[in-house]
C-alpha cells in the first residue's frame, strides 16, 4: 500500500515535469503507461492542465475544455459534418450570434447539429474522409503500431512536409482507437 | 518570464468566422505576382514557426471528431524542443529534441528515432510556390479575421484528386498560422487546425541549427535497388532511396517520392514480415500494401487512397518481375 503511494506521489511529479516539458524524453513512455492504467492519474493530469490555465487567467479555456470533452461524448455516435463553406456563409451570423448568446461554443454545436443534418446541400459535401472505427480499421495491434513506424519514419525523412502546418503529427496524438 | 499571450478567442466561432469569410475572398493578382506575395507569406510563416518560441492549445477537427492538443515549440541553445500532446480522450503523445523524436500512445509501444534530417512538428522549410505550379493553384485568398485577428488566407489547391493542398490563416503580426486546412481538390476540408490561444516565449538569444538538405530542392535521384517504379503518379519524383536495418538483421529499404509539396514512401521487405494486404488509413493518411516478386511492399503518406494504390502497382523488379 505504501508502495503504491509512493509510486502514484512520483507519477505525479513526473506528470508536473511533463506538463512543463521538462520530463526527460526516456521517462515519457512509462509515464504515460502509468497514466493510461490509471484513472487518477488522468484526472490529475487534466487537473494540471486547468490549473496551469486558470493561473494564466485563460478562464475561458476552462470552459472549452468541458465543453470539448462533452462535445466528443454527444457527437461520437453521430458524424459532425463539415458543412459547404457556401452554407456555413449564410447561417455564420446566425451562429455567431447564438454563440455569442450561450457564452458556450460548443453548445451550438449540439444544437446546430439537427439542422445541419437535415440539410440536403450539406449532406452532399460531408467530408470524404470516412470515419474511423479502429486506428488505421486494423484488428490487429501489431500491424497498426508497425504502420505508425513506417509513418513516423517517411515523416522524418520528408521534412518538406511539415509546411504543412501543425497537421503533421497531430493524427499521431488524435485518432484514438478505442473511442 | 514574460510572455505575450494571443488569444483567439471563442474556438467554434473562429471556425465558423473563418469557414464563412474564406468564401468571401477572391483570386487577386496576376500569376506571377500572386506566386510572389504567397512565396513572401508563406516563407514568412516558415520562419515564424522555426524560429519563434511558443505553447498553445488548438483544436483539431477530423473524421467527425472533435480534439484538443497542447503543443510547445522552443529553441533552446540552439536545440529545438517540440511537444505535441493530445488532452482529449486516452493520452498520446509525440515529442522531439534535437534529432530524436519520441512516439508515445497509450498502449506503451513508445517509439523512438534518429531523425536524419532535422524536421519539426511545425513547419521547418518554406514552401515553393513557383515549383508547384503545374499541380497545384497558387492563390492568395485574401485576408480574413480569426477570432479578432488579422490573417492572410493563402490557398495551395490541388488540380487533380491525387494530393491534397492547403489553405492557410497566417497571423499577419507574427506570422504563425492560427489556422491550417488539409484541402481536397474541391477545396472541402478534410481537416482542420485552429489555435485557441497562443502564448509568444521568451527565447535564449540562439537560432536553430538549419536543415542539412531541403526536399523541396533535393534532385531526382535513381534507386540502387533491383526496384523499379513505372507509372508513378503524376508529379511525384524520386528523391531519396536507403536502406534500413532491422532488429531481426534483415533490411528494409525506403524509397521516398514527393511531388514537392506531398510525399509517400515505399517500403520493401521481406515478404514473411507481417504487413499490411489491401488499404488502411488513418484520417488523410494513407496507406497501401501487398506482396509482389517474394517481397512485400508498403506505401504510406498524407496522400489519397489512389495515389499510394499507384504508388505499389507501379513498382517492378529489374528483372521485370513484378
Amino acid at each position: 500500500m505504501k508502495q503504491a503511494q509512493q509510486s502514484f506521489a512520483i507519477s505525479k511529479q513526473q506528470l508536473s515535469a511533463l506538463y512543463d516539458g521538462e520530463l526527460a524524453a526516456p521517462e515519457v513512455p512509462l509515464l504515460l503507461d502509468a497514466v493510461a492504467a490509471d484513472a487518477t492519474l488522468r484526472t490529475t493530469w487534466e487537473r494540471y492542465h486547468l490549473i496551469g490555465r486558470a493561473i494564466r487567467g485563460d478562464t475561458s479555456e476552462l470552459v472549452w475544455h468541458e465543453v470539448a470533452e462533452r462535445v466528443q461524448t454527444a457527437l461520437a455516435p453521430a458524424p459532425l459534418p463539415v458543412p459547404r463553406q457556401q452554407t456555413m456563409r449564410r447561417r455564420a451570423s446566425a451562429w455567431i450570434g447564438l454563440a455569442l448568446a450561450a457564452g458556450v461554443s460548443g453548445v451550438v454545436v449540439i444544437n446546430l447539429l439537427p439542422t445541419l443534418e437535415s440539410s440536403r446541400a450539406t449532406a452532399r459535401n460531408l467530408p470524404v474522409v470516412p470515419v474511423l472505427t479502429e486506428r488505421w480499421q486494423l484488428a490487429q495491434p501489431t500491424l497498426a503500431h508497425k504502420l505508425d513506424r513506417l509513418l513516423v519514419t517517411h515523416q522524418e525523412t520528408a521534412p518538406a512536409p511539415t509546411t504543412k502546418g501543425m497537421l503533421r503529427y497531430a493524427a499521431f496524438v488524435s485518432h484514438d482507437e478505442h473511442r | 518570464m514574460s510572455t505575450a499571450n494571443l488569444w483567439c478567442g471563442g474556438v467554434l466561432s473562429g471556425v465558423i468566422c473563418c469557414c464563412g469569410l474564406s468564401t468571401a475572398v477572391a483570386e487577386v493578382g496576376a500569376p506571377l505576382a500572386v506566386t510572389q506575395q504567397v512565396g513572401i507569406v508563406l516563407e514568412r510563416m516558415a520562419n515564424a514557426l522555426h524560429t519563434l518560441n511558443y505553447e498553445g492549445t488548438l483544436v483539431y477537427l477530423h473524421d467527425n471528431q472533435l480534439e484538443t492538443l497542447s503543443l510547445l515549440h522552443r529553441v533552446f541553445q540552439g536545440q529545438v524542443q517540440e511537444r505535441l500532446i493530445s488532452l482529449s480522450g486516452s493520452v498520446r503523445a509525440v515529442a522531439r529534441e534535437g534529432e530524436r523524436v519520441l512516439y508515445a500512445p497509450p498502449d506503451g509501444q513508445a517509439l523512438a528515432l534518429e531523425s536524419p534530417g532535422s524536421g519539426h512538428i511545425l513547419a521547418t522549410e518554406g514552401i515553393d510556390p513557383a515549383a508547384l505550379g503545374m499541380h497545384y493553384v497558387i492563390r492568395l485568398l485574401g485576408t480574413a479575421r480569426i477570432a479578432g485577428r488579422d490573417t492572410d488566407v493563402i490557398g495551395i489547391i490541388p488540380r487533380d484528386a491525387l494530393r491534397y493542398g492547403y489553405r492557410f490563416h497566417i497571423d499577419r503580426e507574427t506570422a504563425l498560422p492560427l489556422k491550417s486546412d488539409l484541402i481536397d481538390q474541391q477545396e472541402r476540408p478534410l481537416e482542420q487546425l485552429l489555435f485557441t490561444n497562443i502564448s509568444l516565449l521568451p527565447n535564449d538569444g540562439s537560432t536553430p541549427t538549419p536543415a542539412a538538405h531541403s526536399l523541396r530542392t533535393a534532385p531526382v535521384t535513381e534507386p540502387s535497388s533491383r526496384w523499379r517504379f513505372s507509372a508513378v503518379p503524376p508529379g511525384f519524383q524520386l528523391v531519396m532511396h536507403r536502406t534500413l536495418p532491422q532488429a531481426d538483421g534483415g533490411v528494409t529499404e525506403q524509397f521516398l517520392f514527393t511531388d514537392r509539396l506531398c510525399a509517400y514512401s515505399v517500403y520493401v521487405e521481406d515478404a514473411s514480415a507481417e504487413g499490411l494486404d489491401g488499404s488502411a488509413n488513418i484520417g488523410a493518411v494513407h496507406a497501401f500494401g501487398r506482396v509482389s516478386a517474394g517481397q512485400r511492399l508498403t506505401a504510406i503518406g498524407e496522400v489519397p487512397a489512389a495515389t499510394v494504390a499507384a504508388a505499389v502497382a507501379g513498382a517492378r523488379t529489374t528483372g521485370g518481375t513484378e
